[in-house]
């Protein structure tokens, strides 16, 4: 495993070093499939992302400089990728279509309370608590992501967790 | 990193946090299948290698004629000084000198025929053209300038 660290690599890419743009996407790959599949709800389209995202991000070199963690400067990127792949699917879908929950529920569990909640919530605040406790992301790299204020992401997540915590579906989750 | 079951919305370490297995439900919903076929990395990959591949080739390419384009520049301004004439009391050149009215680098009767001029038409005389140093400049500093105009040198050449 490559031990440097993403600004490493971008820094080696720059430099002319091919095999560096291969570790690095290697270390992302999983984590845009993941997430790409997250808005797009297919496989093929996920797929398609993660090729778009990565043509995306080549054609930032050479001269590219990492401001902020690898995640949040990619989470816009497959997110408008992704968007972009429902519309064509779907045809002018809003965000809020794309934002849905639309991954199915995993066999063996009972996870339709939790879904059908999620569902009721604003699409912004859906958003924020994915980044947030699926995709690890912290407030600050959430804000940088979406550009919004740091403030706004802990409103959404305030009341996010609010909503999770009074209705009676998902308030066993805060006992 | 491990809340345990702590309360949501704890801001002490800045950050909010949610119960533990509110996290991990959350994950078995979204947490997606992540398998992408190796023929789909080859794709990536080598549309990557190549891509990359001309765009460093092509930044070098830009360099380089930034560089050649900057050395010729510097050339052609050097020659362009070097090729300037004795000029009007600049660093490094011969000085001018008092008669030399129009600044060319010569005194001749063009000068004399400037200060004419000046006179004539009653414009703001400077002190250093008071050639002769009668403490007047007229006519008779004109008349000095076109001497020195067709001063016999030394070796006895009009100048």
């Amino acid at each position: 495993m490559d031990p440097r660290t993403d600004q490493q690599l971008v820094a080696a890419i720059n430099a002319g070093e091919g095999r560096a743009f291969d570790v690095l996407y290697y270390r992302y790959r999983d984590w845009v499939v993941r997430l790409a599949r997250r808005f797009t709800g297919n496989a093929e389209d996920a797929l398609d992302v993660l090729q778009e995202t990565w043509t995306y991000v080549y054609r930032k070199f050479p001269g590219f400089r990492l401001t902020a963690n690898m995640t949040t400067f990619l989470y816009p990127v497959v997110r408008n990728l992704s968007l972009a792949a429902v519309r064509k699917r779907r045809g002018n879908a809003g965000d809020e279509a794309l934002l849905a929950v639309s991954s199915p529920n995993p066999p063996g569990t009972n996870l339709d309370d939790l879904a059908a909640v999620l569902r009721s919530l604003p699409a912004g605040q859906r958003e924020v608590v994915l980044m947030r406790f699926v995709d690890d992301m912290s407030l600050e790299e959430i804000a940088r992501a979406l550009a919004i204020p740091v403030g706004t992401v802990k409103s959404r997540l305030h009341n996010a967790l609010a909503t999770l915590r009074q209705d009676p579906r998902t308030r066993a989750y805060f006992d | 990193m491990s809340r345990g079951n702590a309360q949501p919305d704890e801001f002490g370490d800045g950050e909010v946090h949610a119960p533990v297995r509110l996290r991990e439900d959350l994950g078995r919903l979204f947490l997606a299948d992540a398998t992408v076929p190796p023929a789909v990395d080859e794709s990536i990959l080598t549309t990557a290698r190549a891509g990359l591949a001309r765009r460093w080739r092509h930044r070098l390419l830009v360099k380089w004629s930034a560089a050649v384009a900057a050395a010729a520049a510097v050339v052609l301004v050097s020659v362009r000084i070097g090729m300037h004439p004795v000029e009007r009391g600049g660093i490094g050149t011969v000085a001018t000198r008092v008669e030399d009215l129009n600044g060319d680098g010569r005194v001749d009767i063009l000068d004399a025929f400037v200060l004419a001029r000046r006179i004539k038409g009653g414009d703001a005389l400077q002190k250093n053209w008071d050639v002769n140093g009668d403490g007047f400049v007229d006519q008779h500093d004109v008349d000095a300038i076109a001497q020195a105009a067709v001063k016999v040198d030394d070796a006895g050449v009009v100048q």
